[in-house]
């Protein structure tokens, strides 16, 4: 009876077989088409599952709005639309997007500016684009014609320059506060880490400094404070923002806080899967708390989140770091060992490396 | 002074005016295959738009990013072909406002379909439920990712475009597969009692 279960066909091959999404699963997944085929040829139940399977798909392949949709009471103002799928500020966007998902006419809006916007042009489309002719000096003209309505004419080179000017001005500014900004709690966590490092292992952007022991209720690094001022005043406006969630789990993990740092860390690594820093720090969160309430549970998921990590960059020392640790606290002797030598041949030189090297010996002299 | 002016306008439009056209010519394509010299007249009427009422469009702009003056003006070009032709298309709706044979023909159809149009909106209210409901390893934009997708007929790609939802193509075929398959199994048609595998 076994034998004949783990001959049915399952979930994820149902999804292959169907292939709803193209790219989604990469490789087809379980096993090949040629055993599929031969094994849904023999067993009824299992072509039967895949036809229900089949007709479900078809219904939702049906609910697509085909015909030109006409504007509604409740449709935002069309003008949104570019200005959304070019990522400016637009009023209410969300709405405006959880609108779009079920409206056929602006989702078609959105759709159209989102091709628009697409920089890479085809052959055919430059070759189009040569065939253009705008006369520079003729329009130059134009516009010079039009400015000096608001732009005196005497001076309109310098006004023409000074607008220009600031609005590139206003550009870089803008870019670099939306950066500062956003870096900012990141880059004062970090620091705050370093200046009373409170745990063996490390987070991901921070430089080394020696563990130290708290005795008492110290007043926490004023790196921290900052932080955790910066995000009262600007984490609502970004509760979305994968940076800020980062930030607000790092917090919360350096003021001992393992639950609401895992539960932040977890949500900012779900919006940005690919970020090795979220993930690491999210590994360290699980460890910690797996530690704090004594659940190998947390320990086995750190493991498991930098094994992640190091399968997509292997030689990302602070992973190969703390996942040194964690096998450590699984009592993985080999394993850690095999981490410490690797982590020292990727650095063998820094503080982190005197510490690797420390745990290395101590687990060849134990013989773990 | 005026030369230099002109001067200043030809930097502006030799530095942005391809970008501009190839925005141009792709909206204008959504209403009617353009020709290059209709292309021509809306990268000019793109800038002069940024003249109008005091360069009020270039004062009240507000960079976030980097590349934000660049979709700023993108943006502009879109709104300028749109409005070309939707001003076009309205003028001859005026002059055609007669319904024929055919269209009320298409309006008798529309009604005969209004039962299949039913199922689909309790179909449709089944789904958004399901999506709107709290789920384990949800994303805050499964509900959009999914509609967008199925209702709006977007692909991943395009979805994966829309900076509020990001997070690339893989992420979003991702969030799909794993929408799909948690609705088919909602919507799963009942099945045959001596068929399911035990």
């Amino acid at each position: 009876m076994d034998r004949v279960n783990q001959d049915h066909i399952s979930s994820v091959e149902i999804d292959s077989l169907l292939g709803v999404i193209p790219g989604a699963g990469g490789e087809p997944e379980g096993r090949p088409l040629e055993e599929l085929s031969r094994h849904l040829f023999g067993c009824d139940a299992c072509a039967q599952l895949l036809e229900r399977h089949r007709l479900a798909q078809k219904t939702l392949g049906e609910i697509r709005v085909n015909a030109p949709h006409p504007r509604g009471i409740g449709c935002p103002p069309e003008e949104c639309w570019p200005s959304l799928a070019a990522g400016l500020p637009v009023e209410d966007g969300d709405a405006a997007l959880a609108h779009a998902a079920t409206c056929g006419h602006c989702s078609e809006l959105m759709n159209s500016a989102l091709l628009s916007l697409r920089n890479d042009p085809t052959p055919e489309e430059e070759a189009f684009l040569d065939r253009l002719s705008v006369d520079l000096g003729d329009l130059a003209r134009r516009l010079q014609a039009s400015a000096p309505r608001v732009l005196p004419r005497r001076d309109a080179f310098s006004r023409i320059w000074a607008m220009a000017a600031s609005v590139l001005v206003a550009a870089a500014a803008g870019w670099w506060m939306y950066h500062r900004i956003n870096a900012a709690p990141l880059t004062l966590l970090s620091d705050a880490y370093a200046a009373r490092r409170t745990m063996d292992l490390r987070i991901a952007a921070a430089p080394f400094a020696p563990e130290v022991a708290i005795r008492g209720s110290a007043r926490p690094p004023a790196a921290l404070l900052d932080a955790q001022a910066a995000l009262a005043s600007h984490f609502e406006r970004h509760s979305q923002d994968p940076q800020w969630l980062h930030a607000r789990g790092l917090a919360d993990l350096l003021s001992g806080k393992y639950g609401e740092a895992v539960d932040s860390l977890l949500q900012a690594n779900r919006i940005q899967p690919e970020s090795a820093d979220i993930a690491i720090d999210l590994a360290v969160g699980l460890a910690q708390k797996g530690r704090n309430e004594g659940r190998a549970a947390d320990l086995e998921s750190a493991e498991t989140t930098l094994n992640g990590v190091l399968a997509r960059q292997p030689e990302n020392p602070p992973a190969c770091f703390d996942r040194a640790l964690v096998r450590e606290d699984r009592q993985e002797g080999k394993l850690a060992l095999e981490d410490w030598e690797h982590y020292l041949q990727l650095d063998g030189s820094s503080g982190w490396a005197g510490e690797a090297r420390e745990h290395a010996e101590r687990i060849r002299t134990s013989g773990q | 002074m005026e030369s230099g002016a002109e001067d200043a306008w030809r930097e502006l439009v030799g530095r942005t005016r391809r970008l501009i056209a190839l925005v141009v010519l792709r909206t204008a394509r959504h209403w009617t295959e353009p020709a290059p010299a209709l292309v021509e007249d809306l990268v000019q009427d793109t800038y002069l738009k940024l003249c109008e009422k005091q360069c009020r469009a270039l004062r009240e702009f507000q960079p976030h990013n980097q590349d934000a003056l660049f979709s700023f003006l993108k943006v502009i070009a879109i709104n300028v072909t749109n409005d070309h032709f939707k001003s076009e298309f309205a003028q001859k709706r005026r002059t055609e406002k007669v319904i024929g044979l055919n269209d009320a023909a298409e309006l008798i159809s529309d009604q005969s379909a209004g039962k299949a149009a039913m199922e689909q909106e309790v179909l449709f209210r089944q789904i958004d439920g399901l999506l709107c409901a709290p789920r384990t390893s949800a994303h805050p934009k499964d509900r959009e990712i999914f509609w967008l997708y199925y209702r709006g007929g977007m692909s991943a790609r395009a979805i994966a475009e829309i900076p509020a939802i990001g997070g690339g193509v893989k992420f979003v075929e991702r969030r799909l597969a794993r929408l799909t398959a948690d609705v088919r199994d909602a919507v799963l048609p009942p099945e045959n009692p001596e068929g399911e595998p035990s």
